[in-house]
């Protein structure tokens, strides 16, 4: 962020480092007021968040950072944490901590505190804490941490204030790198890394290096090599093997252990009453014996997915429908006026079918996405999400995923744009791709017009039956793929990564949060996404339009032309006339508009049916719809997985992917069937 | 052996092997970077292992095993797994270390002292499968403590106090204190640590998933989920 008018001195950097669930975008909502830019963080997919503010005569850019338990490289997280904090020259980091749970949130602002940044410490959720009667001594804790302490507690917007003055007065703050005691052994072997680490050019502390290197880290490994210092690497390795053999220490264990010892002897100083785990949790515990309970886990979980999945696509479809006939009314009204000011036909139908059929296409989702990402955020905020991935996670194992990715899976059936963009919250980059390769396969609501026209043309007495087919058809072949890739693609090979996950304690969520969350998924959606579907609409219109004089995707434009093309391809599967190719072109904008193109190449809504027995016997019919299955994501869906996945490289991966596997199923069904009718 | 191979060629086979079992095809890059050495080193040593009727290797393509380069490069490659087995399980050395000692073993060692190494490997291993012997354990108590581990009772088991097993054999509402993360897990042990599973903390299975895993652990006053899987990388004592 350069801008000429912030002058230093007058504009402080401030990053929010914490736990998850320690309520961080809480106070980064209540501090901007929820305005943020949401972007992604360089190179990943994980999101970014910036806002701003004023207070008093100083302008404060706050960063949200990732939320992580450490700044140890475990995960993408972690490190774009720790490297946003020691390169970015931050003023302040502010550590939100959960200060019902100091113990474990303490780890990360300890962490911050030997890698000498400019920190405060600030603890969360302090109405909670006064309901129990606990009392902090922050004075105290600000002596013994050398950090100040703010208590805030910010979905009641208490503390605000204090933790602005704050950050302002410890803005310049010059602080010394925490030096944690770690016993006689160890700190002997941290003299000695750090000797041999003497003139080392690093942004990071050396004695905070020198414990990193004998901790294992393995960034800081690379990076040291880098600098040229890989004897102090063998040293590190050296001086961790002697004191292994020599006292049995697991060096790792040990400083880990020290350090949360140091933070024991803390709490113990400066907390009163630390009230016990049983009284800490009853309430949750309660939710928790009937939610994830052995016999009531799985229908709870099948209901709320059930009435999330109802309520998003039956409201949403309402809402849908609307926008659908007000965009199809908006062209029809423009090719009459059009008409009526005697306007040359391509522009009429460049604004009528190009730009507002475009728009038109964007904005239809977005009920859909408003509406289910309201619910997925206050089901994420009450800490339920963390509960249904481990009620489901077995079942999930079984096929190589996480457990949090059948929220993704199931919502697939409704549309597949929400569907990826929710499984954003697996946090492991491996499982999260994956989950996003094989959604488009699991048969959105889109697709069932077209199983309906033909199944009601072709399958009148078993219409239930085919249809269950081709649903089924949509898993397997979800599953498999999922399967394939593993075994074959290096980027996502290997087991399913660990799960180490925490159970929230839960939460009433507040309206703020989750709207906010809800409209800045539904604002992505339109910029991002919402770009890359209006463009590839206009391209289809182009094809559909050219040349003029011919008719709109007639037989002789470039699209009828491409179709003409691409037929002879699909002889093996059974239609190879222009017709289907072009309706397949069509699908590619919105799948249910196969139906919509055949009926205007064959004719309208009378001729069809008799037309497409014409050219459809019942077994090329279902190849057909295997391939409308199957075959490339709709451009909504492109867009998304480019948004989610951040890489061109594989949203055209799998789009061809799609593409061949609808047309060997589509072919091999077809070939198949051949031989036995 | 009729042919006599050399410390670095008996390296290079072995590494094409590794390589074999990682990746589909065998690359000069891949066994370059196996061996952390330069290309052309590569090329003067499969030249001189096709010699020899052990691999074969045209220039240009991917390098394969002959039926007898394959069976030479299975024995070294286990051998090598045996005493990294050794070092690593049995007597508890750092990986680092035991991949280097376990090099410089394989060659020096006479082969009738490594036999008998990969026997009593082989040994320990089941006996501390069948739970039969506590030498394992016993050992790794005297590591921690220097003291030999007192005997209780007849039986020959070890004072009840130092009676540990994995977290994910402890049952819905059993507590235990956490005496160790296992070695050889990756970041994952790391990531457990610092989420609060350092020694001395006391866990308590809170619940168990509908389908039977994962668990869901009370740990430093919240609830955490584990698979069996990694909870079984916890070593706990019951309490």
């Amino acid at each position: 962020m350069t801008n000429a008018l912030i002058t230093k001195g007058k504009t402080i950097s401030v990053a929010l480092a914490g736990n998850p669930n320690a309520g961080k975008s809480t106070i980064f909502n209540a501090l901007t007021g929820g305005r943020a830019h949401v972007g992604n963080w360089p190179g990943v997919t994980v999101e970014k968040k910036e806002g701003r503010f004023k207070y008093k005569e100083y302008e404060f850019l706050v960063t949200d950072l990732p939320g992580t338990y450490s700044l140890t490289a475990y995960s993408i997280d972690e490190r774009i944490a720790r490297d946003y904090v020691i390169k970015e020259k931050l003023d302040v980091v502010v550590s939100v901590t959960d200060s019902t749970n100091l113990e474990r949130n303490l780890y990360l602002l300890v962490s911050f505190l030997e890698l000498g940044v400019n920190s405060i410490l600030d603890l969360n959720m302090a109405d909670i804490l006064e309901q129990r009667k606990v009392r902090v001594n922050t004075k105290k804790m600000e002596e013994l941490l050398g950090t100040p302490v703010v208590m805030t507690s910010a979905t009641k917007k208490a503390g605000l204030n204090e933790l602005k003055e704050m950050i302002i007065r410890s803005k310049d703050r010059k602080i010394q790198p925490l030096r944690i005691d770690y016993g006689k052994e160890i700190e002997g072997a941290i003299k000695k890394v750090k000797e041999s680490l003497s003139g080392v050019n690093s942004p990071y502390p050396v004695r905070f290096l020198s414990i990193k290197l004998l901790e294992g880290d393995v960034e800081i490994i690379k990076e040291v090599g880098e600098l040229g210092y890989e004897r102090s690497v063998e040293s590190a390795m050296h001086e961790g093997s002697r004191l292994e053999v020599g006292f049995g220490y697991d060096l790792e264990t040990e400083i880990i252990e020290r350090r949360y010892g140091f933070i024991e002897s803390i709490i113990r100083q400066c907390v009163r009453r630390v009230p016990t785990i049983e009284e800490k949790l009853t309430v949750s515990d309660k939710i928790d014996g009937i939610v994830t309970n052995k016999w009531l886990g799985i229908p709870i979980f099948a209901f709320l997915l059930w009435a999330t999945f109802q309520l998003t696509f039956t409201v949403g479809g309402i809402f849908a429908d609307f926008i659908d006939t007000f965009f199809g009314w908006l062209a029809e009204s423009s090719a009459i006026w059009f008409a009526s000011i005697g306007a040359p036909g391509w522009l009429s139908s460049f604004v009528g079918d190009g730009i507002i059929s475009g728009v038109g296409a964007v904005f239809v989702f977005l009920p859909t996405i408003l509406i289910l990402f309201a619910f997925l955020s206050f089901l994420e905020d009450v800490g339920y999400m963390s509960r249904a991935a481990f009620v489901m996670d077995k079942a999930m194992h079984a096929i190589g995923l996480p457990g949090k990715s059948f929220i993704p899976m199931i919502l697939g059936f409704g549309c597949n744009v929400p569907a990826i963009m929710s499984a954003r919250t697996i946090s492991s980059e491996k499982d999260r791709l994956l989950t996003i390769l094989i959604n488009p396969f699991i048969s959105c609501s889109a697709r069932l017009p077209v199983y309906v026209m033909f199944t009601g043309i072709f399958f009148k007495s078993n219409q239930g039956v085919v249809l269950f087919t081709l649903y089924m058809l949509g898993i397997v072949v979800a599953v498999l793929s999922a399967k394939l890739f593993k075994s074959t693609i290096p980027k996502l090979k290997g087991p399913v990564s660990p799960l180490v996950m925490e159970l929230p304690p839960y939460r009433i969520p507040t309206l703020k949060g989750v709207s906010i969350h809800t409209w800045e998924r539904g604002r992505e959606f339109l910029k991002k996404a919402g770009t890359i579907i209006f463009a590839g609409v206009i391209l289809i219109w182009l094809l559909a339009s050219f040349p003029m004089s011919s008719e709109y995707a007639s037989e002789t434009t470039l699209i009828g032309l491409i179709g003409k093309f691409f037929a002879p391809l699909f002889r093996a599967a059974g239609f190879p006339f222009w017709q289907a190719a072009v309706a397949l072109l069509f699908g590619i904008i919105a799948k249910e508009i196969v139906v919509g193109t055949f009926g205007t190449l064959f004719g309208g809504e009378g001729a069809l049916s008799a037309s497409l027995l014409k050219y459809f016997t019942p077994l090329s019919a279902y190849s057909f719809m295997v391939m409308s299955l199957l075959y490339i994501p709709c451009i909504a869906a492109i867009g998304v997985i480019y948004r989610e996945t951040n890489s061109w490289k594989w949203t055209t991966f799998i789009t061809v992917y799609s593409l061949v596997i609808g047309w060997v199923m589509a072919t091999a069904v077809y070939q198949l069937g051949s031989l036995f009718i | 052996m009729e042919y006599a191979l050399s410390e670095s060629l008996e390296d290079y086979l072995m590494g094409i092997f590794i390589v074999s079992k990682q990746n589909k095809v065998v690359r000069l890059k891949d066994i370059a970077k196996e061996r952390q050495v330069k290309l052309p080193s590569v090329v003067n040593a499969l030249k001189e292992l096709a010699e020899k009727g052990l691999i074969s290797h045209e220039r240009y393509s991917y390098v394969t095993f002959t039926d007898k380069g394959l069976n030479e490069a299975k024995k070294l490659y286990d051998r090598h797994k045996t005493v990294f087995k050794f070092l690593y399980e049995i007597l508890g050395v750092t990986e680092f270390i035991a991949e280097k000692d376990a090099h410089r073993m394989e060659h020096d060692l006479t082969a009738s002292t490594l036999d008998l190494l990969t026997k009593f490997t082989e040994f320990m291993e089941m006996s501390s499968k069948r739970g039969e012997s506590r030498f394992p354990e016993q050992f790794k108590y005297f590591m921690e403590t220097g003291k030999f581990p007192e005997i209780k009772s007849k039986e020959g088991g070890i004072m009840e106090k130092t009676k540990e097993k994995p977290l994910s054999e402890l049952k819905r509402g059993e507590s235990g204190k956490i005496v160790r993360i296992k070695k050889g897990i990756g970041a994952l042990k790391g990531r457990l640590l610092t989420m609060g599973a350092v020694p001395g903390t006391v866990v308590r299975i809170k619940k168990v998933a509908p389908l039977g895993d994962p668990i869901d652990i009370l740990i430093l006053g919240y609830h955490l989920s584990l698979r069996k899987e990694e909870a079984e990388k916890i070593i706990v004592q019951e309490i």
